[in-house]
């Protein structure tokens, strides 16, 4: 193989890649395959089958290329090298479109996506439309990503925009503005969520607009624990963890639709088990829930109907010292036909559609 | 499978670099690393495409075929008949998978008529292993090579994964003897591991950046004077770094097999005329056509409109190559049409303007070209070269727009040293230092190639622009 002799430059060269090649192929194919991305909330992607018809059509390599992603060694740890290499380095505001802000936190833009918005819209119109002839006040409001409280202007979420189209499409529902009642402290920095401890002010809007004249009582505030959100894993880098609070409202009864009995079970406003889960947001209301119902008796004898994301489970609560009977409902897990199975509606009640940009710039994701 | 992919750099790449030097010589002659090599390359191939990989052996049979014919009939005009058919026949898969929906929309249009598109995606590299296989049957009938007798050493020249799906276009003649008789040492190991981790480091550190921002005007609401001034910025450099990066790729990977591709790229950016950037772009592709369509046309010992049609054609036909859309076409005759305005009027004028001028008007115009490129029409195209100039934007700097230009500064501030040849010239610099040069280069390399590979982890965000191609 030798020609002329190599110089000690070469030699450290060579070495470096098939040093970096080689160790990396060897551990790739030595060191076990995490069962669960924790810092991505996600499994990773299964090794692919193969044989001929996969092989064939391509879809063993297309697999496979995703099982070599999800499954490199020390992913989390070249995720933060790049992370490190795009905020420290390059000095950039946003990796990928997951940003930092002195305020706000780490966040995700929200892209007002015009076409989108106008598409959810209908899907809220087609579900309102099962209150016909109930005489229902059906009221609507819209969760402004944390990007718009930003200190320095961020890319993504208008919120006057996206004003714009609700008020053309929902002409004949009340729209109850809130983003006049927060500010950047009610967002969790770690996570896209806000801060229950923090949206009093909000729930007292909601209320009043909703013609309630229940002044909300103060609750105490108890500490769950640290709490890392959604995006600090996406990060990368290392983050201080959020603290979640929750508002223990006494006295509600809270019954959850069972998806296997298709009875409604009894369980907590504050679920401590799921803190400690994959997603610790799911501790209120026991996170993603088709259907559920809350009951206050000591609360006036009013009804709500409220269409929700996941924003909804933190907010519900709060909203009990108005309203005896909340129905919570979330049309991500539940179709829309499905609900006069489970609710008897009663006329002259409350409903409030009320979602952040994420669900508005996913059409799709609403089943009605 | 990109290059860019830890399926490819950290499973592909070690196991057939293994079984390449496993495979031994056999009195000196690397037949048997020829097989291991094509071997790879179809699994390579078949990575992206299981189906299109009998396409390509068919080609590389026909072609391998016919060449051996020609040279059989040399003496007599049936050499000339095969060479057509031989070129006729690499074309046809070109016309059909590329070209085919472009002449049908056509003429829909123009006649009317309701023929149904191919449904049929266009197989990955085909324009580049279509021009190999007609430069290396045009070459054996002129005689400037003898035709290859071995299937398999041809194939493995056309077939070779390192320059197979995106260049640079490698004639038969440029390895004619490395496929035979090449020498593998660990000197050119390393110059390969090091051009190959460049340009790894160019494709994940840089092209990649800049392409999500490419991407970010194109779905921002912010569409001001600024921020097309920033996407067009953002598209220069992907596009260069992406190619060239690819380019640096496939010209370590080949040393690293023991063979000498050509240089592709030498500093584009840099030119002083079009005339100039173009050889300095893509020179494999210019060269190609320089020696097969624009030199048989007559070149320039033709009479003045002769010449003037030539160079139209020549360049229209290279804009065709890039893409079947009439944008690429006019991007083509615009560069032709700039060619032929420095040629008559303005190149004295060039040649006695100063320097950063000179610059400045390269620049504009290429600019202005790759708004053709990339643009999905001629109106999306016409828009944004009126937005650079503030026609049609709705304000000159929007807060989106400065929200990106402070985020890619220094992102930017590398692109620009990285256009030019500063780093090569520092590096030759430090090279006369052996110490610091003996240690740095490493670190540097390992450096480079542990941020791809985060990058590589980390991101999704992929695409090489020339796999269109």
């Amino acid at each position: 193989m030798e020609k002329r002799k190599m110089t000690i430059k070469e030699l450290l060269s060579v070495s470096v890649f098939i040093g970096v090649i080689g160790i990396l192929f060897v551990l790739n194919l030595i060191i076990p395959s995490p069962e669960v991305l924790v810092s991505e909330r996600r499994i990773p992607a299964r090794f692919p089958d193969f044989n001929t018809s996969t092989v064939y059509s391509g879809e063993f390599m297309k697999k496979f290329e995703d099982w070599a992603a999800d499954h490199f060694v020390f992913r989390d740890k070249f995720r933060a090298i790049n992370a490190f290499l795009v905020f420290e380095v390059y000095r950039q505001n946003d990796k990928s479109g997951l940003y930092r802000s002195s305020n706000v936190g780490i966040g995700e833009f929200q892209r007002l996506s015009e076409s989108s918005f106008r598409q959810t819209s209908l899907r809220i119109l087609r579900a309102a439309g099962i209150f016909d002839g109930l005489d229902m006040n059906i009221y609507y409001s819209v969760i402004p990503d944390k990007s718009v409280f930003a200190e320095r202007y961020l890319p993504g979420f208008i919120m006057e925009k996206a004003e714009d189209i609700l008020f053309e499409m929902f002409a004949d529902f009340e729209y109850i503005r809130v983003i006049d009642e927060m500010r950047a402290e009610c967002f969790y920095r770690t996570d896209l969520h806000w801060d229950q401890s923090m949206i009093a002010n909000t729930a007292q809007k909601l209320l009043s607009s909703m013609g309630a004249e229940t002044k909300l009582e103060s609750h105490p505030a108890v500490v769950a624990g640290d709490f890392k959100g959604v995006y600090a894993g996406q990060y990368a880098l290392p983050l201080e963890p959020d603290v979640m609070t929750y508002i223990d409202v006494p006295n509600l009864k809270v019954t959850y639709l069972n998806e296997r009995s298709l009875e409604m079970d009894e369980g907590p406003v504050y679920d401590l088990v799921r803190f400690r889960g994959v997603d610790p947001y799911d501790i209120f209301l026991r996170g993603p829930q088709p259907l559920i119902v809350i009951e206050n008796e000591n609360a006036p004898q009013r009804e709500l109907y409220m269409f929700r994301d996941s924003f909804g489970s933190s907010l519900a609560p709060l909203l009990t010292d108005a309203y005896s009977k909340i129905v919570v409902i979330d049309l991500r897990y539940i179709h829309l036909s499905l609900l006069g199975n489970f609710i008897d509606f009663v006329p002259g009640s409350d409903v409030l559609f009320m979602y952040g940009s994420q669900i508005f710039n996913n059409p799709t994701i609403l089943q009605s | 499978m990109v290059f860019s992919s830890p399926t490819f750099l950290y499973y592909f790449l070690p196991v057939t670099i293994a079984a390449y030097y496993l495979t031994p010589m056999i009195k000196g002659s690397p037949r048997l690393r020829n097989f291991t090599l094509l071997a790879a390359s179809l699994i390579f191939y078949a990575w992206g495409e299981p189906r299109y990989v009998f396409l390509m052996i068919i080609q590389c049979i026909t072609t391998w075929g016919f060449s051996l014919l020609i040279e059989k009939f040399s003496k007599n005009s049936a050499a000339k008949i095969l060479m057509l058919i031989s070129v006729l026949f690499s074309f046809s898969f070109l016309i059909y998978f590329k070209y085919a929906n472009f002449f049908i929309i056509n003429l829909n249009n123009l006649a009317g008529t309701d023929i149904a598109l191919i449904r049929l995606l266009m197989p990955i590299g085909i324009s580049f292993y279509t021009f190999q296989n007609v430069s290396y049957t045009i070459d054996v009938y002129y005689k400037k090579t003898e035709a290859q007798r071995n299937l398999l050493d041809f194939s493995t020249y056309v077939a070779s994964f390192p320059q197979l799906i995106a260049g640079p276009i490698v004639r038969y003649t440029d390895i004619a003897h490395d496929l035979i008789n090449r020498v593998h040492s660990w000197p050119r190991f390393a110059m390969g591991t090091r051009r190959f981790i460049i340009g790894l480091g160019k494709k994940m550190l840089l092209a990649n950046l800049f392409g999500e921002l490419v991407e970010i005007y194109k779905i921002s609401g912010d569409q001001s004077t600024v921020f097309t001034w920033i996407y067009l910025v953002a598209y220069t450099l992907q596009i260069y770094f992406d190619f060239s990066g690819y380019s640096d790729m496939a010209i370590g990977l080949g040393h690293v097999f023991g063979f000498k591709f050509p240089e592709n790229f030498n500093y584009p950016y840099i030119a002083d005329s079009i005339t100039n950037f173009w050889r300095r772009w893509h020179m494999t592709l210019s060269g190609w056509f320089r020696d097969y369509l624009y030199i048989p046309l007559g070149g320039n010992r033709v009479k003045t409109y002769r010449f003037i049609i030539n160079i139209l054609i020549v360049w229209m036909v290279t804009g065709f190559w890039h893409g079947a859309d009439w944008n690429f076409i006019l991007w083509g005759g615009y560069f032709g049409a700039v060619m032929l305005i420095e040629k008559f009027f303005v190149g004295k004028l060039l040649d006695k303007s100063p320097k950063v001028l000179r610059h400045i008007y390269v620049m504009l115009i290429v600019f202005m070209s790759w708004t053709f490129f990339d643009a999905l029409s001629f109106h999306e195209a016409f828009e944004r070269i009126g937005r650079m100039f503030g026609i049609g934007s709705e304000m000159f700097a929007g807060n989106e727009a400065l929200y990106y230009l402070r985020s890619y500064a220094i992102p930017f501030i590398i692109g620009f040293i990285g256009v030019t040849p500063l780093v090569k010239k520092i590096s030759e610099k430090i090279d006369t230092k052996k110490t610091l040069s003996t240690i740095l280069e490493p670190v540097v390399l390992a450096v480079i190639l542990l941020l791809s590979t985060a990058a590589m982890v980390d991101g999704s965000f992929n695409p090489f622009i020339y796999f269109r191609f």
